[in-house]
């Protein structure tokens, strides 16, 4: 909403350095294994995902709960507030925020059927005032900072010069991103370039050489980040072909009574 | 037994508490109740905006959401400050720049005589504000007088963002029941719900006339009545003036009134004036003057020069020294006054109290749990 990226909280607040953020996960996640941590990020996009698809929401919503839920845990632990709760909240704080509100028991209801479709062994003792009481922590932990930018929206601005399947490649690539934390770290614009970069290796030939060099030229973004998230997004595909959901409720639990011990 | 560790952001949230001191309450608004408070340390006034939360079941509204949302992240001299945020209980304040008084109140007195130049300043520091508002993407959807306030030294404020909400996206619907009728644009009025920053243009049009006439320049009775009252008073516009008129979901055929002669009623304005109030007055939406390009319009580069924000006419009455009783004059003013509970430093609670049980709302009380407590119940349940 500022008049550009570089006025807004997102980047003027929120911006984390590669090096901060790894600080972070070493004092958080001691106990986990990095592949154990990634398999947790990509867990609760994807519940958060499956949320705003019962809910038929817009892809940004998603992404903007996403990165709310993300950031809320920068400074707190799992084991401060039920990420399963604070999952729920994210989403229906996103909605509101996006100006797309769904009543709170609406949002609860979808919720708590999901984690049961997902897993048996996911716990959701919550009721609706939880979702309330959680939003009031979640938008203390922000500041009150509530509009997040998106890729998605720079794919937009650029869609003109963009073939169709390298629109759609892209714009999923994007969506893989919200598995990593690299929307903590990187501008839009960075992951955007990035995934249409990947999405070229994908679908070659849709775009012209001369085409994509003029296009990758004209958006004058720093190429040594492209490259990071490039190889970031690659690293993701690879744990995530590992990856077994079933396994991940047992993860949570077995993660958050470490923290219970050891604090 | 484990002792929980308090989370950061409500540590952070106490910490701004206490850098206030709540002193009496200012005013109260649709969903607000606004106190004087200040700064302990800087001594700096300011002014906080309790948003009510009715009941705390479904956390913040939506008019909460949209205000922090935007004060957030906008930053202009012609838009009011949010110092700061934080929540008390089931409460959450807005810690505002203090602005002593509103245009509003300055238009109703009297006593004041208003030059041309001094329109002219107050018109281009509330365009200049709404500029930076539409730069950023945001309708502000609300605007009149009493949503422009007024700073200590004259600088005009844009405030009350409770309504604002981001627009570009033609796709989607927008709600066409926003802003206070008589600033609202026909294409509003008839039912539009795709419409861009022309609607705050329309309002400001409608400011930038009362400005001159000293009274609410369209003010109809009811919501039907209010296009008639833009009729009467612009001329029935016709498919020519505004392309796309019958198809707008309420556009059907109306009264046909002609076009009256403006400079008649707003006698003593300048060509200039009237050509910039024309241009934000007309009915095409797509073809009204935009706020970057009315900012450039003759009318601010034209003498008389604007005068200095600090010189304009300021009313003898403001905010803090008002009395009850004094706006008793219907239904635009919906303000209370009162100071019956002097000092009240926000981190003892005993105001707050003292609020709910005033605004007959028990509820909130009920929900004073402590938050440290209460949190030991969000934590997820211990592996089986
Ligand atoms: N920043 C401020 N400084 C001083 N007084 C203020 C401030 N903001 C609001 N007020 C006072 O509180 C009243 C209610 O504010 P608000 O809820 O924003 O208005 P409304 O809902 O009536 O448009 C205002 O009419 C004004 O008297």
């Amino acid at each position: 909403m500022a008049a550009n990226y570089w006025e807004s909280s997102q980047f003027q607040r929120f911006l984390l350095t590669r090096y901060e953020l790894a600080e972070i996960e070493s004092t958080h996640m001691i106990q986990l294994t990095n592949h154990e941590i990634t398999h947790l990020k990509i867990y609760f996009a994807d519940l958060i995902l499956k949320i705003g698809k019962r809910l038929r929401t817009r892809q940004e919503i998603i992404a903007t709960a996403i990165v709310y839920f993300k950031r809320f845990y920068i400074n707190n632990t799992f084991y401060d507030i039920d990420p399963y709760l604070m999952a729920a909240t994210c989403m229906y704080l996103a909605c509101k925020v996006e100006e797309n509100p769904h009543h709170i028991k609406h949002i609860w209801s979808e919720s708590s059927a999901m984690f049961t479709e997902t897993s048996p062994d996911i716990r959701f003792p919550y009721d609706i005032p939880d979702i309330a009481e959680c939003e009031s922590y979640l938008l203390e932990e922000m500041k009150f900072y509530l509009v997040v930018y998106h890729p998605y929206q720079v794919l937009i601005d650029e869609s003109i010069k963009l073939s169709k399947p390298a629109l759609q490649a892209s714009w999923s690539i994007i969506n893989d991103s919200y598995r990593t934390d690299m929307t903590l770290v990187y501008p839009p614009h960075v992951i955007a370039v990035a995934a249409l970069f990947l999405s070229r290796v994908v679908d070659q030939g849709n775009l012209s050489d001369i085409e994509a060099q003029q296009w990758f030229a004209d958006l004058n973004v720093d190429i040594t980040d492209v490259l990071q998230v490039v190889t970031e997004l690659l690293s993701l595909y690879k744990v995530w072909s590992e990856y077994d959901e079933a396994k991940m409720p047992e993860l949570v639990s077995r993660y958050i009574a470490d923290i219970a011990a050891s604090s | 037994m484990d002792v929980p560790q308090a989370i950061l952001g409500e540590e952070i949230n106490k910490e701004t508490e206490s850098l206030y001191k709540k002193e009496k309450k200012l005013g109260e608004g649709t969903y607000a109740v606004v106190y004087l408070g200040h700064h302990i340390k800087t001594k700096r006034k300011v002014g906080i905006k309790k948003i009510k939360l009715g009941n705390m079941r479904s956390g913040l509204d939506m008019s909460a959401i949209r205000e922090v949302k935007a004060l957030r992240e906008l930053r202009h001299p012609n838009v009011i400050e949010l110092i700061d945020v934080f929540s008390h209980k089931t409460n959450l304040n807005l810690v505002l720049e203090f602005l002593d008084t509103d245009l509003e109140n300055v238009i109703k007195d009297k006593s004041l005589v208003f030059m041309p130049a001094d329109i002219k300043s107050w018109m281009m520091m509330a365009l200049r504000g709404l500029d930076h508002c539409h730069r950023c993407w945001l309708l502000h959807r609300d605007l009149k007088p009493n949503n422009f306030l007024i700073a200590s030294d004259g600088q005009l404020k844009l405030a009350d963002f409770g309504l604002a909400r981001e627009f570009g996206d033609v796709k989607r619907a927008m709600t066409s029941q926003t802003v206070t009728r008589w600033y609202r644009a026909p294409e509003l009025l008839l039912g539009a719900t795709n419409y861009t920053g022309s609607i705050d243009i329309w309002a400001m049009g409608c400011v930038f006339a009362e400005l001159l006439l000293r009274v609410p320049y369209l003010s109809g009775e009811s919501d039907l009545e209010q296009l008639t009252t833009i009729f009467k008073a612009r001329g029935t516009p016709t498919e020519d003036d505004w392309p796309g008129l019958s198809k707008l979901p309420m556009g059907f055929k109306f009264e046909k009134h002609p076009r009256p002669a403006f400079a008649e009623l707003f006698h003593g304005a300048s060509d200039d004036a009237l050509d910039l109030m024309n241009r934000m007055l007309t009915y095409n939406p797509v073809a009204r003057i935009t706020a970057a390009e009315a900012l450039q319009h003759p009318y601010f580069r034209n003498s008389p020069r604007p005068t200095q924000p600090a010189k304009l006419p300021r009313p003898k009455q403001e905010y803090v020294a008002e009395e009850e009783g004094l706006d008793s004059d219907g239904a635009r003013r919906k303000r209370h006054y009162n100071d019956a509970f002097g000092d009240d430093v926000f981190s003892d609670g005993k105001g707050d109290s003292a609020v709910a049980h005033r605004e007959g709302s028990g509820h909130s009380r009920d929900q004073d749990a402590q938050p440290t407590a209460k949190r030991m119940d969000l934590r997820i349940s211990s592996p089986a």
